[in-house]
């Protein structure tokens, strides 16, 4: 074989990704590096570094005023598995995802094809809807507060018309999750439904024509056209709303601050008072790892599960 | 199998006008083709019949009965789509269950008829394909198996095969003639190509703007067009318009002369022109031959060799550009001057109003 040969093969054996070595081709890997810099640094300062810090934290005795007493091995994560505020919590925090992610996904499925369609009331509604999700969680959850207080809320005068005791539903341990997961449901339900407006709209008309010449029900047409058609969408805000959930903070640190009883302390609001509170950031690291590694498992088994059926 | 009829069929959109006091019968068993340019309204006629569009005014008649509040479910038709429409997450099988399921089929009839289906269209090995997982002809003839498993009164197509490339458009349209012939079922057919109307049809009904302008047999539009726009709409290469003006007129025969003094002859029926009025002589490109004592001159601009025939664009004295469809293997030269003749065909006479005034074939001398 001659030099000219192998030459002319060579290429072809060459990865891809190797950095190119003829001046031309590499001047456009640094122009195309020098276009990607800009988010490469963000990506590296902002979120790279952090979870790696972050991690590194967790392994070692560190207090909120820069004092590092040092490696410390696993010690923080054996101190998480006997600390019963620890599980209180991350059950709690579970406990909340298990009812809002359903209970969201469902009801902004509902309220999307509700209003989904031509009509200047069905727009009106899609704007009213998807109002709630620009207030603040500070206005939300003081609307709501109201709204639940036993003395002067909007429940209050209505259970008295019908003859019974105003029920205090953040002050029992029983009813105060529930009632902050009606008040999540209430702000965040605007995103979800407009994702599946979106999707909804990308569905051909034709299809729902063909299935009225197919003497379809409308069941059969939601379950065997619509259902499939945005299975996609149901898969994303599945995982953005476990995503989302599982940091839940705001809502019960300004409506019940935790209580009563423990019965609403999750994880986020237990790893803010252990950093930020008792300065323990070692610990409250440690905490934050697990609720990561929490929240990727789910976002995987979601996504994984989503995957399903996509390849026949 | 059943007939349907139109009886003064319009719809509005708002103010908006798009189908004007349409009235149509069509025969059991009959291939009906609804042809006409972009926007003409075709495809909303063919929807009123299906149920899909709200009829305004008039009544739609399927099977001797009024449909109008019929649900389209309820009317006995099978449609088509441009797009085919078929259930993505169904397989082939599946597609073409979906209806019989839905209204309680037995399960061994649903798949004898799906067996069926599948030999004619050919589509026995893909019963248990996704539609993505095939080609653009094998979804269409899914989308038509979807539709002959139904056993409807009347299938409606709606411009089926124009997403198709153009090798699989003519193996469609022969497959949907050859189709319409084993089913000897009642069909209406959508489409803007005259070459599918010209070669499908039983009957055709050419609209323009919501209106019907003609209805009659693909041969009949075509010798015998009403108006100017039924002339040009069927034909390929179109039909050539020559303006000119009824020199003399003698009963059945007129002298027509053109621009640049050449003077044709035509037959138009009795009292229909005058000397000195304007008319427009149609002259199919087939009819016209190159000879060297022929009436017409023009200059050579274009010419389309295609084997059989060989197409030659040229202008004429007042500007017009003429094809004529040659079937000589030595076509002129561009840019030489030639003389065209007039070959044995129908001379179509046109008035100011666009309106044919020629003579009908039977009546000539």
């Amino acid at each position: 074989m001659t030099a000219a040969t192998q030459t002319r093969v060579l290429p072809v054996a060459e990865p891809r990704t190797k950095v190119p070595q003829s001046p031309a081709k590499r001047r456009d890997w640094l122009t195309a590096l020098l276009f990607l810099a800009p988010f490469l640094v963000v990506y590296l300062v902002l979120l790279v570094y952090p979870l790696f810090l972050g991690i590194w934290i967790s392994f070692r005795d560190w207090d909120l005023m820069g004092g590092d007493y040092g490696w410390i091995g696993t010690l923080n994560y054996q101190d998480l598995w006997s600390d019963p505020v620890f599980w209180r919590a991350a059950g709690n925090t579970l406990k909340f995802a298990a009812m809002t992610v359903p209970s969201m996904t469902l009801v902004a499925l509902l309220l999307a094809l509700a209003v989904q369609g031509p009509g200047r009331i069905r727009a009106v509604c899609r704007s009213i809807f998807f109002l709630s999700s620009v207030f603040s969680v500070t206005v939300v959850t003081l609307v709501w507060a109201m709204v639940l207080s036993p003395d002067r809320g909007l429940i209050a005068p209505v259970v008295q018309f019908f003859g019974g005791t105003p029920f205090n539903f953040l002050g029992s341990p029983t009813w105060a999750m529930p009632a902050i997961v009606v008040t999540t449901l209430w702000w965040g339900v605007g995103l979800p439904m407009a994702l599946f407006l979106a999707s909804l709209g990308s569905i051909p008309k034709e299809l729902y024509e063909a299935a009225e010449l197919d003497h379809a029900s409308r069941w059969s047409v939601f379950w065997r056209i619509t259902l499939p058609s945005i299975r996609h969408t149901v898969v994303l805000v599945v995982v953005l709303q476990i995503v989302a959930q599982l940091q839940i903070f705001g809502q019960p640190f300004l409506m019940t601050q935790g209580g009563p009883a423990n019965s609403t302390r999750t994880l986020v609001q237990y790893i803010y008072e252990t950093s930020f509170r008792d300065w323990l950031v070692g610990y409250g690291a440690a905490m934050a790892m697990v609720l990561f590694v929490l929240m990727m498992i789910f976002s995987m088994l979601q996504l994984w599960l989503g995957r399903q059926g996509d390849d026949q | 199998m059943a007939e349907v009829a139109l009886r003064g069929v319009s719809k509005s959109y708002g103010n908006v006008d798009v189908i004007h006091d349409v009235s149509l019968d069509v025969g059991q068993g009959e291939f009906v083709v609804f042809v006409g340019p972009s926007g003409c309204g075709k495809s909303t006629l063919m929807r009123m019949i299906a149920g899909l569009e709200e009829v305004t005014r008039g009544d739609v008649l399927i099977g001797g009965e009024r449909v109008n509040d019929t649900a389209a479910r309820d009317r006995g038709v099978a449609m088509v789509f441009q797009n085919y429409a078929l259930y993505p997450h169904m397989s082939v099988r599946d597609n073409m269950a979906f209806g019989l399921r839905n209204i309680g089929t037995p399960r061994p009839e649903i798949d004898s008829r799906i067996a069926k289906a599948a030999e004619i269209l050919q589509l026995d090995r893909y019963l248990d394909r996704k539609p993505r997982a095939m080609s653009g002809g094998q979804r269409q003839r899914v989308a038509i198996g979807r539709a002959i498993v139904r056993e409807p009164k009347v299938f409606l197509f709606d411009e089926p095969l124009s997403n198709l490339d153009a090798n699989l458009r003519v193996q469609m349209r022969t497959e949907i003639a050859r189709l319409h012939h084993r089913l000897d079922a009642t069909m209406i057919y959508v489409t803007h190509d005259q070459t599918e109307a010209m070669t499908m049809a039983d009957r055709i009904v050419v609209l323009r703007a919501g209106v019907i302008e003609q209805v009659g047999a693909p041969l009949d539009l075509y010798e015998r067009p009403a108006n100017m726009f039924v002339a040009g709409f069927l034909g390929a290469p179109k039909i050539n318009f020559i303006k000119g003006r009824v020199a003399a007129s003698q009963g059945n025969e007129i002298l027509v002369e053109l621009a640049g003094g050449t003077r044709l002859s035509a037959l138009v029926r009795p009292g229909t022109a005058n000397p000195g009025d304007a008319v427009t002589l149609g002259l199919r490109p087939e009819m016209l031959q190159i000879a060297l004592d022929g009436p017409l001159p023009g200059r050579v601009e274009v010419v389309e060799q295609l084997g059989a025939v060989q197409l030659v664009y040229a202008t004429l004295a007042d500007g017009t550009t003429m094809v004529a469809e040659l079937r000589d293997r030595r076509p002129p030269a561009v840019g030489a001057d030639v003389r065209f003749a007039l070959g044995p065909g129908i001379r179509h006479v046109f008035d100011a109003r666009e309106l044919s005034i020629t003579l009908p074939e039977g009546d000539h001398q």
